[in-house]
Parts: structure tokens; C-alpha cells; sequence
């Protein structure tokens, strides 16, 4: 699910649903970008058919501990109904999304 | 559910749009998530958890019930996380029922007498055309 792109960003493309059981992989997966010295990431969503709270938690979790070793979490390319949970809990304007994941790592 | 927004608008002559569906989707998938984790843990079968989905012209219904614990967490009267000042101070669990409350016009937790649990999610369709 992780590449590294290049010095300073890294993509992850996690498919299917993030839901409440898969979110703590998940969580892990990004975690573990952040201690493995790659704080920016990219999440392309664009193979993930449904977000759940649990889902939810686990961006939220990713985003805390990028932020806190001076990176970053952009997510690229999401689907209808992760834009739905993303505006319902108003994260939509914390995170940063963008069309593609081209997009996303090209904009700064 | 797929069966259901492709027949509704042979029904009511319209469908709800694809926000609306996802919302009505996300509300009815955390209550599903909370039934399997929390009353119905390790009971399986015992517990018995159905789904009965109502369609008037006015709202769709979701309507689940089961026999498994019941539930002690207080429904939130809206969505989980409203400042975005402070991402540190965000919770990463107990997200689920507030994110369905906002999904919904309305959502209705009971326990009968019977010892079952009732769910009623609630969303009207005058708001599906946006």
C-alpha cells in the first residue's frame, strides 16, 4: 500500500472499505510512514469504496502523527461517499484534497 | 441498498441524489458497525439483528433491530468533531454514532420491554434534490 516516491513524499493507496476492520492496519501503515522518516503522504482514495468512522479515526490518527513530526497528509482523488463523511464531520477543510495524486503531490 | 436506489424512482419517479444516498449509506452502515461490535460481540445467531427498510414519499426508513446488549452510549445531537482549530485535541474513536446523527434528520434508539434493541434512522427525501 506504501510507496516512496522520492526524498520528500510518500503515496499510500489502501483499496476496498476502510472500516472498522481494516482501520487499525490502516493506522499502523501510516504510523509507520512517519517512523520510517517519511512524514508527507499522500493518500490516494481512489480505490476505496467505503469510509467508516473507524476509517475516519485512523485519517485522523495518521494526520496527528504527521503533523507532529513536521509533515503532512494530503488526500488525493476521493470517492462520493468518503466526501460525504469528510463534509459531515467538517474535516474536509483540515484536510487538504486534491483531484489526483499528481495534484496532490505537485501542490505545496 | 443498491436494489433500493434503483427502484425508488420507479416508485416516487425520482431517485435520491448520489450525497444523499452516500449520507443515508454512511448513517446506516455505523449503526450495522455498532450492532456487530458491541450488542452482538459473540452472539451470532442469538442475536438475531435484522434490517427492514420503509420508502414513503416524504422519508426513508431505516428500522434495525436485534436481542443483543443494549446500548449505554448517549446519541449525540450532532456531528463528532466541530472545531478545526485544534487537531490534536480530535478523538480518533466514538466518532460512529455522531457522524450517523448528521447523516440523518433523525435517529431513534429504544429498548423494549422485550429486551430488544430498536434503531430508527431517518432521512427525509425533500432534501435529496440539492
Amino acid at each position: 500500500m506504501i510507496e516512496h516516491r522520492n526524498d520528500a513524499i510518500t503515496t499510500a493507496r489502501p483499496h476496498g472499505r476502510l472500516d472498522y476492520l481494516s482501520a487499525s492496519d490502516f493506522k499502523e501503515e501510516l504510523l509507520g510512514a512517519v517512523e520510517a522518516g517519511w512524514p508527507r503522504l499522500v493518500v490516494d482514495l481512489s480505490a476505496v469504496e467505503f469510509v467508516d468512522s473507524s476509517g475516519l479515526g485512523a485519517l485522523i490518527g495518521g494526520l496527528k502523527a504527521a503533523r507532529a513530526a513536521g509533515g503532512d497528509r494530503r488526500l488525493a482523488a476521493v470517492p462520493e461517499q468518503a466526501r460525504v463523511v469528510l463534509s459531515l464531520t467538517t474535516l474536509d477543510r483540515m484536510f487538504r484534497s486534491y483531484a489526483s495524486v499528481e495534484e496532490a503531490v505537485a501542490g505545496n | 441498498m443498491d436494489r433500493l436506489w434503483w427502484e425508488l424512482p420507479l416508485r416516487l419517479g425520482h431517485g435520491p441524489d448520489a450525497t444523499w444516498r452516500g449520507e443515508f449509506a454512511t448513517a446506516v452502515g455505523e449503526i450495522a458497525a455498532n450492532i456487530v461490535r458491541h450488542a452482538c460481540p459473540a452472539a451470532g445467531d442469538l442475536c438475531d439483528a435484522r434490517l427492514a427498510i420503509l420508502v414513503n414519499r416524504v422519508a426513508i426508513v431505516a428500522r434495525f433491530t436485534d436481542r443483543g446488549a443494549p446500548c449505554v452510549a448517549p446519541i449525540p445531537a450532532g456531528p463528532p468533531i466541530r472545531s478545526a482549530e485544534a487537531p490534536w485535541e480530535w478523538p480518533e474513536a466514538g466518532l460512529g454514532l455522531g457522524l450517523a446523527r448528521a447523516a440523518l434528520d433523525d435517529l431513534g434508539y429504544e429498548r423494549t420491554a422485550a429486551g430488544e434493541n430498536r434503531w430508527t434512522l431517518l432521512k427525509r427525501l425533500e432534501s435529496a434534490d440539492r
